[in-house]
């Protein structure tokens, strides 16, 4: 269960490394009002470095990383994103570091020079230099540095106070530029360099936080990750508790009931109905009750969408009645298609007892229809939907993903599409590795209360016999 | 069992044509696939045969070529549109409209039973069309070979790693996988080497966002250098250090990988890694579904062989000296794939639902693709369009359900 747990966690850990966008340029204040151009482009600079070190983004990514020489361990300290992006991907493309960080140091060298000189001078031909360098610094084509290059030197020209003051500048870049490319140093790829980063790594933070219960802050409302997951898990578990437990509430006695007279046209119709409803896609059943039994167009059975409004001091009752309005059409979604499945595996289960030894000895000896089949039957029939519980309701809450989203529930499920949408990363993560930890637990109980329940299995033998 | 002449595999499609029931599923995924196949020919605002201008064209038939890159389009035909030409003589495809093609007059939700302006009977939209004018019938048709390319292309992949790694885990268990000594070291310098030069030293493919081609070069080149590092050192490796034999737990280990993967509901998984992809593409839909969902297939081949090693047949191979490999693939294995063939149709569906899931959430899905998925997602724009919810939910209704049927076949006696 535990080395489960860590692999799922460095899977949502290393998902979320890759997600695109910058977490910090997002959150860092505004410098617009700051009038010198150059003490604003640092003050950026030292925001951002700060952030960046609060959120440990300046940190090694695991305890140990193996790359190749051609990227430098200093890579982590370069800012923003971008920038470090950027050098990531020279080093892929040239191998070279030295001559990377000379051709890099240049150009923030030039970058500040020309803030410098805005101020007094604003002239157009600075403004396209600025812009200019200001791509440079996320480029890393070839053809397309050559040309922010050759039209900044045009600039140059155009005015003769950026001419004296910067074309040292500019010509180092250059220069710089044309050795980098010059001089790849390509076999440094299959140099493999180890680094030990020790317990100071961004991995070891974060699972860390998240042990303590800490699962971040929100992108795009700065809020408490786990205080959003709290309330949406709330809702969704009351909408898949709900459903689950109508589920097995028709689902016993239909499949114990198919069984008892397995193979009658009861049995058949119910068993060609399961396999109907098996098929039918939750999302668009969703879909179609949603559009015709809430919209005025058709049939406005239902109140819309959403939860409903309740003021605080209501009384239970009428609490109960707009819930049930609202939840109604939502948990018919989620039930029928665990009920498909709960229902052929009681019929499946009570008809494999019915036709076992002591089911035949208990009638030998004499014992009523109803003793045999309530007493001795059904009691073994349930087992394994003690095991079933465990992955029900994952699957359940995976399920009602869409169906929240439909509905407009403010659930776990609507909650994850909708930081996809936004691209609020670390909560579509925290998620993830919520509902693989309660998958586990879910799992574990179940097996506990199944060795509970049926003193024939043995723990250690469990493993070895529910395979598929 | 093995003294049966027939394989499993077809006796399972005589057994098909036992019911009338299967029958009809049999002949309805014919119908489906053939959908599929043709829909260039079912569903085109390209003629089929015309005389334009006083020549002869096929325009549906060679835009086909184009896409293959086998012709090019003269001069004159690049951007034609041919739905706005006068033609001598022309036959259009049944459904003259493309999936993505705006018509103009007929937008913002037209009824399949109300007016419609169009200029005869064969260009009605049988089917109403979506808030653009887009044809609901034309989208159905090309829906269909993105549902089932995405079903069988993805079962594919699944099928392949849930056979290789089901019949390691359930043949050899944790015992009887047994390497030499010399094969464990060349292995694992070999793993070391590809993993380094797959992963490691081609890692700018990655920052240049050739995602694809770096984690599928990466995997071939980390499982060559492997398999050739172990066959290397029993070739050259010292003999009387590294004769001696450890078995690999293979059994724990793929039932450790199935657990981590069934431990994490699947559409989220499957979301959270989808959201990601920069550049979403059929291809990489496929692979990513394809590389999570070979679990039950793994567990099936794994269950079955438990069974079947046990049996005779397989001893009796043993003690005549077939190489293990052989008496797995020659032997073991087609005993084995009934169970199999059941988890392929459901997955299959599977992996329908979940491409029509994604692009119903419009989420790593091509943008620009018409699927059944996206055209129930439009449906939620307007209340009253209920063609748009109706007939893309039922096709993928009725395939999921011909699928689990075929399914269903081995279960049933």
């Amino acid at each position: 269960m535990v080395p489960t747990l860590l692999v799922i966690s460095l899977l949502a850990f290393s998902l979320n490394q890759c997600t695109p966008g910058d977490a910090i340029a997002e959150k860092i204040p505004s410098t617009e009002n700051l009038r010198d151009p150059l003490v604003a482009y640092l003050t950026y600079q030292d925001n951002y470095r700060r952030l960046a070190h609060q959120s440990g983004m300046d940190q090694a990514l695991f305890y140990g990383s193996i790359s190749s020489a051609a990227y430098p361990d200093t890579l982590l300290r370069i800012m923003p994103l971008a920038r470090r992006q950027n050098a990531e991907r020279l080093s892929g493309l040239y191998g070279n570091w030295p001559a990377i960080q000379a051709y890099l140091d240049q150009l923030e060298l030039t970058i500040r020079q020309v803030l410098q000189l805005k101020a007094p001078h604003p002239s157009d031909p600075l403004i396209e230099t600025e812009r200019r360098l200001q791509q440079l610094v996320n480029q890393h084509d070839a053809p397309l540095i050559q040309q922010h290059l050759s039209s900044i030197t045009q600039q140059l020209l155009l005015d003769s106070v950026l001419q004296q003051t910067l074309t040292p500048a500019v010509t180092a870049l250059t220069t710089r530029y044309q050795y980098l490319i010059q001089h790849p140093l390509p076999y440094r790829h299959f140099l493999p360099t180890l680094r030990w980063n020790g317990t100071h790594n961004q991995y070891h933070h974060w699972l860390g936080q998240v042990l303590k219960g800490d699962l971040g802050t929100s992108l795009v409302s700065a809020q408490d990750v786990g205080e959003k997951i709290r309330k949406a898990l709330s809702w969704t578990l009351h909408l898949n508790g709900m459903a689950i437990f109508l589920a097995y509430l028709l689902a016993i006695p239909l499949g114990v009931y198919s069984a008892l007279y397995a193979g009658s046209r009861f049995d058949r119709w119910l068993s060609l109905g399961l396999f109907l409803l098996f098929a039918l896609p939750s999302f668009w059943v969703a879909t179609m009750l949603s559009k015709f039994l809430t919209s005025p167009d058709w049939f406005h059975l239902f109140p819309s969408m959403g939860v409903g409004e309740v003021s605080a001091t209501a009384s239970w009752w009428t609490v109960f009645t707009v819930r049930f309005a609202h939840f109604f059409l939502p948990i018919v979604c989620v039930t029928y298609g665990a009920l498909a499945y709960i229902t052929r595996q009681v019929r499946n289960s009570m008809l494999g007892i019915l036709q076992s030894d002591y089911i035949r000895t208990a009638r030998a000896k004499g014992l009523s229809e109803r003793q045999v089949i309530w007493k001795h039957a059904f009691p073994n029939a349930l087992f394994p939907l003690i095991t079933m519980f465990g992955s029900i309701l994952p699957a359940a809450i995976a399920g009602a993903l869409i169906v929240e989203l439909i509905f407009n529930i403010p659930g776990i499920g609507k909650l994850t599409i909708d930081s996809i949408y936004t691209k609020d990363w670390p909560i579509v993560y925290a998620l993830l590795l919520l509902t693989a930890i309660m998958t586990v637990v879910g799992i574990l109980l179940a097996d506990l209360l199944y060795a509970w329940a049926d003193p024939r299995v043995q723990l250690a033998g469990t493993k070895t016999n529910n395979h598929g | 069992m093995a003294s049966q002449g027939t394989t499993p595999r077809w006796a399972i499609l005589e057994k098909i044509n036992r019911r009338r029931s299967w029958r009809w599923a049999r002949r309805s995924f014919t119908a489906l696939v053939l959908v599929a196949v043709f829909a260039n020919f079912l569903a085109n605002n390209k003629p089929l045969i015309c005389q334009y201008q006083g020549q002869w064209y096929a325009p549906a038939f060679r835009a086909v070529a184009v896409d293959l890159g086998l012709l090019s389009w003269p001069a004159n035909m690049i951007n034609l549109r041919w739905e706005q030409q006068q033609f001598a003589w022309v036959i259009w495809p049944p459904v003259p409209y493309a999936p993505n093609q705006k018509d103009i007059y007929n937008n913002s939700f037209t009824s399949p039973f109300g007016q419609q302006t169009v200029a005869s009977l064969q260009f009605r939209h049988w089917l109403g069309t979506d808030n653009l004018g887009r044809d609901v019938l034309a989208g159905l048709i090309w829906g269909t070979r993105v549902a089932l390319l995405i079903g069988l292309g993805s079962m594919l992949i699944s099928t392949f790693i849930g056979l290789l790694l089901g019949s390691l885990a359930g043949y050899f268990g944790d015992r009887g996988l047994r390497l030499q000594r010399r094969q464990w070291l060349g292995a694992l310098v070999g793993l070391a080497i590809g993993g380094y030069l797959g992963f490691v030293a081609r890692q700018p493919l990655w920052d240049l966002d050739h995602q694809l081609r770096y984690v599928l070069g990466g995997l071939l080149l980390t499982a060559g250098f492997c398999l050739g590092g172990g066959w290397l050192a029993r070739k050259i490796g010292p003999k009387k250090w590294g004769q001696a034999t450890w078995s690999i737990p293979a059994d724990t280990l793929v039932m450790r990988a199935i657990e981590t993967i069934n431990a994490i509901p699947a559409l989220l998984l499957l979301l959270s890694i989808v959201a990601i992809v920069r550049q979403p593409s059929l291809l990489s839909i496929i692979i990513i579904i394809g590389l999570l969902r070979w679990t039950s297939i793994a567990r099936f081949v794994r269950g079955e062989l438990l069974r079947v090693r046990e049996l005779e047949y397989i001893a009796a191979a043993r003690v005549a000296g077939f190489a293990p490999l052989r008496i797995l693939w020659h032997h073991a294995l087609p005993n084995a794939l009934g169970p199999v063939y059941v988890a392929l149709a459901f997955g299959v569906s599977g992996a329908i639902l979940i491409e029509a899931g994604l692009s119903f959430l419009g989420i790593g899905m091509p943008a620009d693709l018409m699927t059944w998925g996206r055209l129930l997602s439009f449906s939620r724009q307007s209340p009253a369009a209920w063609w748009l919810a109706v007939f893309p939910g039922l096709a993928i209704f009725v395939t999921v359900t011909v699928l689990n049927i075929l399914g269903e076949v081995v279960n049933e006696d």
